[in-house]
This record gives C-alpha cells, structure tokens and sequence, in this order.
C-alpha cells in the first residue's frame, strides 16, 4: 500500500449513497486493474465502552452479504482519492454530530503506521478540520509478542489515553499508536 | 473551515437528506473487547497480562 498519500478534498469520488444519520456512506473506486469496486465507510451507532464519545469509523469493500469487508486488501488506482473521500464523509458526519468523535482502529501495526504516515503528511491539512489523537489501546496487550514477555507493556496499553498527536512527532514502535480520535476542530 | 469544503459538505448532505437508514454491518470491528476477545485462551491471556499490570 502507497505511503504517499496526500489528501486533496476538492479531489474525492463521487458519493452514491449516503443514509440520511450519515453513518453509512458508499462510493466507487478504481482499482490498479481497471475495475471498480463499491466500498462502504461506516460509523458505529454505539460510542466505543472505553472511550463513549468516538464512534468507531470503518471502511472497505461491500461485500456479497451486504456486509463492509473491513479486512480487505485492494489495489486502488489512487489511494489518495480514496483517503480524501473517506475524510470527506467523516467531515459530513461530524458537522451534524459535532458532539461525536470517530475512531479509527488500526488494526495491525502496517495499518497503523499507514494512518500515522498519513496524518503526519497531510497535518497542516487535516489540522485545519480536526483536532487528531493518538490511543495506546488496550488491544495491543493481545498482540503475539515472540517473547511472550508481560513486562514490555505498560499500562497505557491498557487504559486508553487519548493524546494529541504533534506535527513530526516520532514515535518507537512499542509505543505506537494503534487507535486513532478526529474530534471536529471548534 | 474553507467555504468551498463546507459548500460540498451542505451540498451532499442536502443532496441524501431522504435517503433513509440503513442496516449494513462490518465483517470485524476492533471497537468492543466482546470483538476482539472471541476465545477463552484470549480471554485468559488478557487477564494474565492485565494481572500482571496490577502486580
């Protein structure tokens, strides 16, 4: 997956579908191999137990049962307009439900990184929407660590501390964050 | 916000104002412990490293 995303919002696809809570939205897009495919973003209805103010956010393709794949891996023909369409819907949402974050699980470290490389090329444009946070989640105390030594982790990968995430910031792998909050910038 | 991206933003959602609901689900979805620990050995390898936290 392309690292180099650069998030453009007068360059999305074109919305199909969007339902009327706004926590569903459908789009087409092109994939390296010339078809297209219809991929869903969807918001959760019930706020995250550890952090009740972010919804989580997830996209992928829709699949034959109706369902959003959100472990599938495409080839898209630009990731960069798949990205601004997905910050495009989460803007559409959050400006009718400006009380309401959205998260974003990165569900393995390569997701992760992507989302934090992502973030981090494009913070002066998203800073200008969103106020962005970074969650060691608690998730990662399940993670195979080929050690299996309980000592590397530390208690903020059970407590889910939102913090702020900072243009440049670095950050070492074990302390990476694995969750990410878009609160609406006031 | 930009003028121009808060026009689109008014624009779409006037557009699908009436569209209605929806019941489309997620295959996973990482937001609930329920959906991530799905097996006792899960279950107990978060107590055992939770425990060990608290320790």
């Amino acid at each position: 997956m392309a690292l180099n995303i650069q998030i453009d919002l007068n360059n999305c696809y074109a919305f199909e579908n969007v339902s009327s809570d706004h926590s569903l939205t459908q789009f087409a897009t092109r994939l390296k191999n010339g078809n297209q495919a219809k991929i869903g973003i969807l918001i959760n209805n019930e706020g995250h137990h550890l952090l009740p103010h972010v919804f989580n956010l997830c996209f992928g393709p829709i699949c034959d049962k109706g369902q959003i794949d959100d472990n599938a891996r495409l080839s898209h023909e630009s990731y960069s307009k798949v990205f601004s369409t997905i910050v495009m819907a989460s803007l559409i949402f959050l400006t009718k439900n400006s009380d309401k974050h959205l998260g974003i699980d990165g569900s393995n470290n390569a997701r992760a990184y992507l989302y934090f490389r992502t973030i981090q090329n494009n913070y002066d444009t998203l800073t200008k929407y969103f106020d962005i946070y970074g969650v060691n989640y608690y998730v990662r105390v399940l993670r195979k660590d080929e050690t299996e030594n309980i000592h590397r982790i530390n208690s903020n990968d059970v407590t889910a501390i939102p913090r702020m995430i900072r243009k440049g910031e670095k950050i070492i792998l074990d302390e990476f964050y694995n969750y990410f909050i878009f609160k609406l910038k006031k | 916000m930009e003028k121009s991206v808060l026009q689109k933003i008014k624009e779409i959602q006037a557009r699908f104002a009436g569209s209605g609901k929806h019941s489309v689900t997620a295959v996973s979805n990482y937001s609930s412990l329920a959906e991530v620990i799905k097996t006792k050995e899960q279950a107990d390898l978060f107590m055992k490293r939770l425990r060990a936290l608290e320790s």
